[in-house]
């Protein structure tokens, strides 16, 4: 009787992350079998309304090309608009994947393991989105290859001292780096899928892509050290890509923009924007496939205190920016931050300051980390505060800078609008694609949770 | 011969585009952006003007007839003029392919002439500069001659002769004039348009020859008809005053904008610029006070303004003859005192004590009286005017335009001949103009457009462009010069003269051979004829004067007595003013896409006229910007909408003449409001007693300045709306540096006093601690280093630079839509800073371009390295290696950089790019584009330098802003030339780097703003200049 009562502090917290007696075998056929089974009917219902959402994109696209930029709402002197708060948006959204995979992984946070093929695949994805901006947005999109080092007759070379070219670097790097930590975590899962697979095409593309993998000691050995250093590889670049992304507006002249804080408060804001963006995507996919006991109530909790820590820092950031303006005694500087709050634009700095720092406040409390309608809904809120805080960077410092005698507003178009919201339909469309065909949480990771999967298992403690 | 079968074939087809979206200026220029496939504009505008349409053809057939002679007449276009006209300068015979030659002409304008000089570019005119040896131009121009090279190359010109409608061949036209009625011409009228010109006062007296009993009668809506005849009523004749600013210190302007619109503003500018040209704060400046009831570019250069509506002039005046009276000028007039004592007095002493060289300048819609009145104090004032005698059969006579609307009303008008002139559209509505020339039988209507008037004339000949044909002209001091033919009519086209000879003399004769006779038997009575016409031709100018000026003397005693019937205004009405429009002037430029988009003076709007109304009314009446008011003046009203506009009077709204057209081709036809109804002969300048009905509706009015420094922010949070109002306050003294003459004096190296915390640390300086530019890539001080100066005293925002520069570089026009989003694509642009008071403010503008930093940011981060720096100092922008990320527009402080955020240019027809400048390439769309400090110039310079074997020197590079500047406010050059006038101004103590605290140093610096105040005045009158 006694032994029965006395768990095992394994077995304490795989109850808790993993509650409900689950085994290998149980973690297996229940991810394994989504991409399995029979396609449901909502997922059709949620990939066509991504296809359409894609179309608009794709149609916007086309248009873009054929007329030019001035189909967008920017002018002088808000020469960027919602393009590059797009971008910027969907780099932050891409930032979530990296911490979970990496820096948890690094510090053993096993938390992690029920949500970082989501947070990962969320993170290939958004980059993907993310990247299309810096592509489309110039004028002439026909030579955007100009940004690459390609040697050619002209000896033309980019200009290395520009921010745009060190971006377009760190965000490459990123999506490289992210898409090869993907693709190794993926390889055991890929297997599983292979042996499991009815037919004979499945098996053969989960095979190929599984690269052989048998699951033996010496590829388990040879996997988690290539995870590891994978793992070191993408932790200093969840720090540095918001941070060179920063640095187009830190290093630029511009009141609001000129300020040596943004590297800090980018990446915190990048990464509170992305634990929103996977609290959004794991309460869909857990209620649409019944995951509540792989991504538990405990997962979702701890996001939510991240997510207060980094809300916390972004709000300080503001905090911080208003100070220094004040403190600079520089009139420019001084207006540009006054101009945010109480400008023509106000009611979008204070949309911005009820999302990213009011909102999070409500985390303090357990009550509210583990209320999953409230989860949902803050998920959503961070994640248009964030956009709020590139537009607020973007436009309002741009639309009033220097010299008065060039003031003026900045009015979206409705290309502005199809092109943001084709962009979700490019990030559904793929990871409802993800969801259909690859295992949405990572069934090895998962099991590592287990009590069996100690070594010491069964032995007498 | 391919190549020109391919060339028509790519006009018909680029025709046919811009055809099928005429009108629709608002999304784009040429044609729409959006809505290339509607054509119901047009065929609707092609309906309505039934000579489009009674000719039988199908529409398709007519525009491809269109289409072919535009194509032929292009082709025509090449080919060098028949006659022989000689270059200005260059001796070579042969025409270099790529070397622009220049000829001297001259533009006429109403009766008075401005020297040009033409370049040409493979024997195409594309740029007019000014004649240095012209006196009316000293090498300097306007907005309008700037812009004249668009008119020429317009494709909505007429083409050829039409007889009601039908395109008939030009005999046809002279065998109609030929067997023209002609028992005396009892019942043969002409019509014509103000001019100077000597051939055609030679055609008015053979035309009286012929027809002794014929009239001609000579109408300009905007005209100096009651300066003539104040002038008449003080001297006992009419004559032609010359204001002669040089040598005038102090200047009284009474609703006088001639710096602006009046006449001879080029002179103007330049003489009165000349004495604002501070050396050092030793240096003396002559002192203007503008009375005006809103504001101009006059009141915006003013050193003392008094608001005052123009019905309360007389008594402005009545006052001020009594404070002179005082001072002793013998004067009849009574001592009066009103709230504007202090201001009068001060203003009669410092007329008084600058006796000789003070001057009263009335405006053109003053009384006869009014004038008459200025014209005697002037006189006692031993003002610097000569009088010149004037050629009365060649200027406005509205009694004689009266009488002849009454005769063609009468039926008893058979033949009109129209020479020019848009009388349908711009006489006054008493006259009912339109409803006469119905009852003509046979009028013939000479014009450049097919316009309001033409619709109702039978014959319609297409008016030549002084670039197409022979004439000549005269300045008001009598300096007559000839206008020598560019290029073949484009479009069949034919001068005044022309359309005269068959009517006179019964056969066709080149205007050529009348022009050249007119000179050889009165003008020049030399010996040796053929080389001083061969001289005359090559310089522009006949250096003897033809008139000489007058002794004049009051004929009676100087009264105020005339004035003493004041004009009450009404309660809640107002005084209506009807104000020539710096851009379309009186509706003539309507269908100029340049001066249609060129942000007017003061409030910046572009594309429409306005109802200017006051603040304080507009607070009353609830008016907003672009709100609709209806403005009813008797039994007519117009509506127009509404702009707010600081130093308006609160009894007065200015309305702009010359918008609303229904005929003016594709830009004009439709653009702004006709205010044209509510002028009648009796009240030409302004009238009394309208009345104003705010309607509930708007109209979107597109201004190129948001924040002038004196509305609210209404979209701003609650509570702060007066916060970036207060901001921009604070800017202005740190953007435009700026002091009176006397604290100047006090403390000459003001301009060094910046806000404490903008103050580099000089022994850190930025480029120090910079992170891009540890060293500088070049030394900068060697070899030739361009940099150029502005002069701020002296700039009155004329626009002539920024018209001059779209000109030279072929800037595109983007139409009222793109406007309005902010897209306007003028390298310079003006802006215009507000402070103080808002009925009366200190204005302050800053023509601001490219300033070339030394350390620029835009090249920092341009990821392609498309924007970089020269050796010789200039920023540099690469359109071919441009991929448009517009970032650097973005990290540009002073916000610069113009984006083509469509292919603008992509549907310009090629009437139009034939008006574009070769030595500059046209941009794509997607690429910046910016001042490039004319570096085509540059070139063009240097190469000419080393081929002659020499270095450049001070002067041969002159650029198109600088060129063409009237006020000489804008000094270019090389500025390690230490001789140089630009290296000269860069070290006068008033010059500064404008936001020279971001470290960016700057290549164009700017010279202060000094406001010469009258210590007397400017404690009371105007807050300090400098905050």
């Amino acid at each position: 009787m006694l032994d029965n009562k006395i768990k095992s502090k394994a077995e304490v917290r795989a109850e808790k992350l993993l509650p409900g007696n689950q085994n290998f075998t149980t973690i297996t056929n229940d991810i394994a079998g989504v991409p399995e089974a029979k396609t449901p009917v909502q997922w059709w219902l949620l990939f066509g309304f991504a296809l359409s959402l894609l179309s608009i994109f794709v149609g916007t696209l086309g248009f873009l090309v054929w007329e030019g930029t001035g189909i967008w709402g920017i002018n002088n002197p808000v020469f960027w608009g919602w393009a590059i708060i797009n971008f910027v948006w969907w780099v932050g959204i891409g930032h979530a994947g990296t911490l979970i995979s990496a820096i948890l992984h690094l510090f053993r946070q096993n938390w992690r393991n029920a949500i970082n093929r989501f947070a990962e695949t969320m993170t290939l994805f958004a980059v993907i989105c993310a990247l299309v901006f810096p592509g489309i947005h110039v004028g002439r999109i026909w030579v955007a290859y100009w940004f690459l080092p390609l040697p050619n007759q002209m000896g033309m070379w980019p200009n290395m001292r520009s921010p745009l070219i060190w971006d377009f670097f760190a965000v490459f790097t990123y999506f490289t780096v992210s898409l090869l930590f993907w693709y190794t975590g993926l390889i055991p899962d890929l297997a599983t899928l292979r042996d499991r697979a009815k037919t004979n095409l499945k098996r053969k593309i989960y095979g190929f892509f599984a690269l052989g993998w048998r699951g033996g000691n010496r590829q388990w050995q040879h996997y988690e050290l290539a995870y590891l250093v994978l793992a070191g590889i993408s932790t200093p670049l969840v720090l540095s890509v918001h941070s060179v992304v920063s640095s187009d507006f830190a290093t630029s002249i511009i009141p609001g923009w000129h300020t040596t804080i943004f590297p800090p408060y980018f990446v915190a804001g990048a990464i509170y924007s992305g634990f929103g963006m996977v609290m959004t995507l794991s309460l869909i996919a857990r209620k649409v496939y019944n995951l509540g006991h792989i991504i538990t109530v405990e997962h979702l909790d701890k996001m939510a205190q991240i997510m207060l820590l980094t809300g916390s820092m972004v709000g300080y950031a503001y905090a911080m920016e208003f100070f220094v303006a004040w403190y600079s005694g520089n009139q420019y500087e001084s207006f540009a931050f006054i101009n945010r709050a109480l400008g023509p634009y106000w009611w979008g700095y204070w949309v911005m300051i009820f999302c990213n720092v009011i909102v999070p406040q409500f985390f303090w409390f357990k009550r509210y980390r583990r209320h999953i309608p409230f989860l949902f809904i803050t998920s959503i809120l961070v994640n248009i505060g964030m956009w709020f805080e590139r537009f607020v960077i973007v436009v309002i410092s741009l639309h009033r800078d220097f010299m008065p005698g060039a003031w003026a507003m900045y009015n979206p178009t409705i290309f502005d609008v199809s092109i943001y919201l084709g962009t979700f339909g490019l990030f559904f469309t793929g990871f409802l694609l993800f969801l259909r065909f690859l295992p949405m949480v990572s069934m090895a990771e998962a099991k590592l949770v287990l009590p069996e999967s100690n070594p010491h298992h069964g032995h007498k403690e | 011969m391919s190549q020109i079968k391919n060339k028509s074939k790519e006009f018909v087809d680029t025709n046919k585009i811009d055809q099928s979206t005429a009108q629709s200026h608002e999304f784009g220029y040429w044609k729409s952006l959006k809505d290339i496939s509607s054509s119901d504009d047009y065929t609707n505008y092609l309906k309505q003007s039934e000579h489009h349409e009674d000719n039988g053809l199908s529409r398709r057939n007519f525009l491809s007839l269109v289409a072919a002679s535009v194509a032929l007449a292009g082709l025509e276009g090449c080919k060098k003029p028949v006659q022989k006209i000689i270059p200005y300068v260059e001796a070579e015979i042969a025409t270099i392919p790529g070397i622009p030659k220049h000829y001297a002409s001259t533009m006429p304008f109403k009766n008075n002439a401005l020297g040009v000089i033409i370049e040409n570019h493979d024997e195409r005119p594309v740029k007019v500069e000014g004649n240095e040896k012209h006196p009316a131009s000293m090498g300097k121009s306007n907005s309008f001659a700037q812009a004249t090279t668009l008119d020429m190359y317009d494709p909505d010109r007429s083409r050829g002769v039409r007889m009601n409608g039908k395109k008939v061949d030009w005999s046809e036209y002279v065998k109609y004039a030929q067997s023209m009625n002609s028992s005396n011409g009892n019942r043969l009228a002409i019509l014509s348009q103000e001019s100077s010109s000597p051939t055609i006062q030679f055609m008015h007296n053979e035309f009286k020859k012929a027809y002794p009993n014929a009239d001609w009668v000579v109408y300009e809506p905007i005209n100096n008809e009651n300066l003539y005849k104040g002038i008449e009523k003080a001297f006992g004749k009419k004559l032609q005053p010359f204001n002669r600013l040089e040598n005038a210190q102090t200047i009284l302007s009474i609703g006088s904008d001639f710096l602006g619109v009046e006449d001879n503003c080029v002179y103007h500018t330049r003489k009165f610029a000349q004495n604002r040209d501070l050396e050092d704060e030793k240096s003396t400046m002559n002192r203007l006070y503008v009375v005006e009831s809103f504001m101009t570019p006059t009141g915006s250069s003013a050193d003392h303004r008094l608001n005052v509506p123009n019905h309360e002039f007389a008594s402005v005046l009545r006052e001020l003859a009594g404070e002179l009276k005082k001072l002793g000028l013998k004067i009849d007039a009574k001592p009066v005192k009103t709230s504007n004592h202090l201001w009068i007095k001060t203003v009669a002493e410092d007329l008084m004590q600058n006796q000789g060289q003070s001057i009263i300048l009335g405006g053109s819609d003053l009384s006869a009286d009014i004038h008459c009145l200025i014209t005697g104090i002037n006189n006692q004032l031993k003002a610097p005017i000569d009088y010149y005698p004037l050629n009365k059969a060649h200027v406005t006579s509205m009694k004689d335009f009266k009488s002849l609307c009454k005769k063609m009303a009468k039926g008893s008008v058979d033949n009109l001949i129209i020479l020019g002139g848009n009388p349908v559209y711009d006489a006054p509505s008493d006259c009912n103009f339109e409803a006469s020339l119905k009852k003509v039988k046979s009028a013939v209507h000479l014009s450049n457009f097919y316009d309001e008037t033409s619709k109702h004339c039978q014959w319609n000949i297409a008016q030549a462009h002084f670039f197409e044909t022979w004439g000549d002209a005269m300045t008001y001091d009598g300096y007559a010069s000839i206008i020598q033919p560019q290029i073949r009519p484009l479009f069949d086209s034919k001068s005044a003269v022309q359309v005269l000879t068959p009517v006179i003399f019964k056969e066709d004769r080149s205007s050529y051979d009348i022009v050249k006779k007119v000179w050889k038997d009165s003008i020049v009575n030399e010996k040796n004829f053929e080389r001083k016409w061969e001289k005359i031709l090559h310089e522009g100018i006949y250096t003897k004067p033809l008139l000489s000026n007058k002794k004049v003397r009051t004929q009676n005693k100087i009264s105020t007595a005339v004035l003493n019937k004041d004009q009450i205004l009404d309660e809640n009405k107002f005084e209506i003013i009807f104000a020539p429009s710096s851009s379309v002037y009186d509706g003539r430029y309507a269908n100029n896409g340049w001066l249609q988009e060129i942000p007017k003076p003061i409030t910046s709007l572009t594309w429409d006229n306005a109802a200017f109304v006051s603040m304080k009314v507009a607070k009353k009446l609830n008016i907003k910007n672009g709100q609709m008011i209806e403005i009813s003046l008797g039994n007519t009203s117009v509506k127009v909408p509404a702009w707010i506009v600081p130093g308006q009077n609160q009894k007065t709204i200015t309305l702009e003449l010359g918008y609303g057209r229904e005929f003016s081709g594709r830009i004009g036809s439709g653009v702004g409001f006709n205010v044209y109804p509510l002028r009648t002969s009796s009240n030409m300048g302004y009238a009394m007693n309208a009345d104003i009905k705010t309607l509930n509706e708007t109209y979107p009015l597109a201004s190129t300045q948001e924040h002038h420094g004196l509305e609210e922010d209404k979209l701003a949070a609650p509570g702060f709306k007066d916060l970036s109002t207060n901001e921009v306050q604070s800017r202005i003294p740190d953007l435009v540096k700026q002091s009176t003459l006397e604290k100047y004096k006090e403390h000459p190296e003001f301009v060094q006093d910046i806000v404490e915390e903008h103050k580099p640390d000089k022994s850190r300086s930025w480029e120090d601690h910079s992170m891009y530019n540890p060293e500088p890539e070049y030394d900068y001080s060697k070899g030739h280093q361009w940099g150029m100066s502005i002069d701020l005293t002296s700039c009155t925002s004329c626009n002539a630079c920024s018209i001059a520069c779209q000109s030279e570089n072929n800037i595109p026009v983007v139409g009222k839509q793109q406007v309005m989003n902010g897209r306007e694509m003028h390298w310079i642009r003006i802006d215009n800073y507000f402070s103080g008071d808002p009925d009366n403010p200190e204005v302050s503008t800053q023509s601001v371009a490219c300033v070339h930093c030394e350390l620029a940011p835009c090249e920092q981060v341009c990821p392609v390295g498309a924007t970089t720096h020269s050796t010789d100092g200039v920023n540099q922008m690469t359109y071919n290696r441009c991929l448009g990320t517009r970032y650097c527009a973005n990290n540009c402080p002073y916000k610069v950089r113009k984006f083509n955020f469509y292919n603008y240019t992509r549907d310009l027809p090629e009437v139009v790019q034939m008006a574009m400048n070769p030595d500059v390439s046209m941009r794509f769309r997607g690429v910046m584009e910016k001042c490039t400090y004319c570096y085509q110039r540059v070139s063009e310079a240097r190469i000419k330098a080393g081929n002659e074997n020499r270095d450049l020197v001070d002067g041969d590079i002159k650029v198109a802003c600088a060129q063409s500047c009237p006020a000489d406010a804008i000094k270019f050059g090389d500025i390690n030339d230490p001789n140089s006038a630009v290296s000269k101004a860069k070290r006068r103590n008033r010059d500064y780097a404008l936001l020279g605290q971001l470290g960016t140093s700057p290549r164009t610096t700017y010279l202060a703003k000094i406001r010469n105040q009258n210590p007397k005045l400017s404690s009371n009158n105007h807050q300090g200049a400098h905050h």
